[in-house]
């Protein structure tokens, strides 16, 4: 077969001393990014460009390729441990991932975390192959109308993430939805809720709040019980994953790899949307959805492995169309055409060589990370076991320089400090985080998405039904929500019986 | 009385010795490493380009200190402007300036006005181009106007940001052909090109280098280009004023300081980009990017971009982004 004959000859070129310890390099640094809170694996890339000036383009896309799923497999580190996400595509895995780490499993959620992820990215990249091209034409139905439906499905994780009070999650929500109102109108370019502030005009920054809310706010409410709280116990039994936790996310795996690549593969849309509709499809399907929140292993398996799928995923317009699917696959756009290799539906064709061994590197990057990582669970996870006064101070400096690292600009710095604040109420008034972050980062999508669509259609509202993609997309959604919410009431119907029995 | 003379003859020495020293001053810079500031994230179009020039700068010797980009953006362009201004004097800070900044500039909305940016020099142009599908039923500029004449506000164009370079373009083309299209704004090139890609839309402007790969492959068709002149590797693209519509936009980078760079260094910098634009490297940058080399200095560039400014004034107050 062409396909596997192309194959062994990319793997014949990226098996060789030089190229692994490029791809070695770049799986190191994408690790250490996707820890850091702040700096992201486009913005690294971009940085590193330059460096990659000197060498031939598959050494130089490999290394940025490998930078950008290391990330992914380094963010859920600091989302499980510390409650304190790495990047975007990592907040819901700190949902359950943490309150595991606090029932002393941080190792088994690390663990589900990296394997999830290393499944992901074979299975991902086994897709990019045999259905890059139909899935990148497929693709390129969506329009604006698609994606609104696609984002409205991934607000509605809102409700699901929030935990016992769906009331609070919908208030958290709503918050984010103001939040994300700050910055210029997606029509007229028109400042809203500016106050004059050039920094407010690019909006409220994501990751900002993400770092406010989560790290320093955590950090407050740690300082307040004046470190009461003794480090978690960890057994050397629980640092890795056990065969039950195993076998529970099979599941979650394999539909978070599904949803992951398929969202990813979207333009536009990327490993964040795509953890989260993981997050809520994988509470939607549960037996006992109110598992999740407390430390239900899916709740980990399934973002974590479709960010990991979601990256590959990317590759799919990149490297077939030669669209970039997202920042960090717009900067290697940027690459492949100062290389002079067009990106393009030719790419294939006139770079077989070049493509093939990309691809071959991406198996081997995610053996190498799977490598990397998995041994480290253990010395990570007894890394809680130091003691508070000394891990958090460091949060808080990791948190600073973060936030600074992304524009160079206190500003940022400040407003993640007043997040800080506002997350330290908002856990002292049980009102979850998640729905707020999300609503963040959907809301000003989905106002652009609809101002799109509804201008491409001049008005006309019927749009979102009579698309059949955009249809069906929300027919899913109504099926999600109906669902859940009579898990819901049936849940909440078993409790009042059981009260009054 | 004997101090006062001392104190003189010390003043005197001094100012003496200044004068003599300070060419040696100037001849010595530059001595520190310098700040390249860009007003776009990294990896967009602008910071590639600022990096890919101060690269070629540094390895090709024409620079021998480190020249660090710093991405400043937010507020359209108006953050990175407004940091600028805050480097009042310092001959170690420079702008990269484009279609962005031009926009900042012309919209009042940054504390650097026009006046106080010293152009340093202009080095490409990036032209701007309108795109259709190779399936489009539009075969040439003339059909597709023809058309929109006949059904205003009915075929949908792609644009990337509010007030950017292809907004204020397609308006022009709206202008100078006395038609209405339903223009929709993208956010990115990247995403108007896909949309075009999917056929949602009848048409988009954008940038050559980010289209090369789909028009090799036949996939989408330039119909006209929005600059003065043909492009060199696209010969059989006819201008939009050869079609008979008299739209121009000239999107152009280049490189700034602001008032208070002392001339030395201004001097400095202008020979430097004259030699940047006859390196190797910098004229494969161009092959491989599909821009063209359009070196002007100095007072040349500032005008380009005073010209640029008040032609842009009427679009943005009819577009509703200026008062």
């Amino acid at each position: 077969m062409d396909i596997l004959h192309n194959l062994m000859q990319g793997f014949g070129t990226v098996l060789s001393p030089y190229y692994l310890w490029i791809a070695t390099v770049g799986c190191f640094f994408g690790t250490i990014v996707g820890i850091l809170p702040g700096l992201g694996p486009s913005a690294t890339i971009a940085i590193l460009l330059p460096l990659t000036f000197n060498m031939n383009p598959t050494p130089a896309l490999i290394m940025m390729t490998a930078i950008y799923y290391g990330a992914k497999y380094g963010g859920s580190t600091t989302s499980i441990l510390i409650n304190v996400p790495g990047e975007g595509a990592s907040v819901v895995t700190a949902i359950d991932g943490y309150q595991m780490s606090r029932q002393g499993r941080a190792g088994a959620a690390l663990g589900i975390a990296a394997i999830g992820s290393f499944i992901a990215g074979i299975i991902g990249t086994f897709g990019l192959i045999f259905v890059a091209v139909p899935l990148a034409n497929f693709s390129l139905r969506f329009s604006a109308a698609e994606y609104f439906s696609l984002i409205l499905m991934g607000m509605l994780t809102i409700v699901f993430v929030g935990g016992k009070s769906i009331t609070k999650s919908l208030m958290s929500g709503v918050i984010g939805l103001a939040l994300g109102v700050v910055g210029i109108d997606p029509v007229r370019g028109a400042e809203r809720f500016v106050f004059g502030n050039a920094n407010l005009v690019e909006g409220i920054s994501f990751t900002v709040v993400v770092m406010g809310v989560y790290g320093i706010g955590e950090v407050l409410e740690s300082a307040e019980e004046r470190m009461k709280l003794k480090p978690v116990k960890v057994e050397f039994s629980k640092l890795w994953p056990s065969l039950a936790d195993l076998l529970e996310s099979k599941w979650a795996i394999l539909r978070g790899t599904i949803i992951g690549f398929m969202v990813g593969a979207l333009p536009g849309a990327g490993a964040t949307i795509a953890s989260f509709i993981s997050y809520g499809v994988e509470k939607g399907v549960a037996k006992h959805p109110e598992r999740f929140g407390k430390g239900a292993v899916e709740g980990v398996a399934g973002p974590e492995s479709a960010n990991n799928s979601a990256t590959s995923g990317s590759m799919v317009p990149l490297l077939a169309l030669g669209i970039p699917g997202s920042g960090a696959t717009a900067v290697m756009l940027g690459a492949l055409m100062m290389f002079g290799l067009k990106p393009g539906p030719m790419l294939f064709t006139t770079s077989s060589d070049f493509v093939w061994a990309l691809i071959a590197s991406m198996f081997v990057g995610n053996i190498i990370l799977v490598i990397m990582n998995l041994p480290m669970v253990p010395l990570f996870a007894y890394s809680l076991r130091l003691p508070y006064k000394y891990l958090y101070p460091a949060i808080l400096l990791i948190c600073i320089i973060g936030s600074y690292s992304l524009n160079t600009q206190i500003f940022d710095v400040f407003v993640m400090l007043i997040f800080g604040v506002i997350g330290y109420f908002m856990k002292k008034f049980d009102i979850p985080g998640a729905p707020m972050v999300i609503a963040l980062v959907l809301g000003p999508m989905l106002e652009y998405s609809l101002y799109q669509a509804l201008s491409l259609a001049r008005g006309d509202v019927t749009t979102f039904i009579t698309r059949p993609i955009s249809a069906t997309l929300l027919g899913i959604a109504v099926v999600m929500a109906i669902t859940v919410t009579f898990k819901t009431i049936r849940m909440k119907r078993a409790m009042i019986d059981e009260e009054e029995n | 009385m004997k101090n006062k003379w001392i104190a003189g003859l010390f003043t005197a020495i001094f100012f003496v010795a200044a004068i003599i020293l300070a060419p040696m001053v100037q001849a010595a810079y530059p001595e520190q490493s310098f700040e390249l500031i860009v007003h776009a994230g990294a990896g967009g179009g602008s910071d590639t380009f600022a990096r890919t020039m101060a690269f070629i700068l540094e390895t090709e010797g024409i620079v021998k200190q480190k020249i660090n980009v710093i991405n400043k953006t937010g507020g359209a362009a108006a953050n990175a402007l407004n940091y600028l201004a805050s480097k009042k004097g310092d001959p170690y800070v420079l702008m990269n300036f484009s279609s962005g900044p031009v926009g900042a500039l012309g919209r009042g909305i940054s504390k650097a006005k026009f006046e106080d940016i010293v152009f340093l020099a202009e080095i490409i142009e990036d032209p701007i181009l309108l795109f259709v599908l190779n399936t489009s039923p539009f075969k040439d500029l003339k059909g597709l106007v023809a058309y929109a004449k006949e059904n205003p506000n009915l075929l949908a164009s792609g644009f990337a940001t509010v007030g950017g370079s292809e907004h204020i373009g397609t308006h022009r083309i709206e202008k100078a052909a006395g038609v209405q299209f339903n223009k929709v704004g993208f956010g990115s090139g990247a995403a108007s090109a896909t949309a075009l890609l999917g056929g949602h839309l009848a048409f988009a402007l954008g940038n050559v280098n980010e289209q090369m790969g789909q028009i090799e492959a036949g996939k989408i068709v330039p119909l006209g280009t929005l600059s003065e002149e043909r492009i060199p590797f696209l010969p059989n693209v006819p201008t939009m004023r050869e079609q008979g519509v008299n739209a121009i936009y000239q999107q152009i980078r280049g490189f700034v300081a602001y008032k208070g760079f002392p001339d030395y260094a201004r001097k400095f910098w202008q020979d430097a980009f004259a030699k940047l634009a006859e390196t190797k490297a910098f004229n494969e940058y161009i092959d491989k990017n599909y821009c063209v080399k359009q070196l002007k200095l100095g007072d040349a560039f500032k005008l380009d971009v005073a010209k640029q400014i008040e032609d842009a004034d009427a679009d943005l107050k009819t577009l509703g982004l200026k008062k």
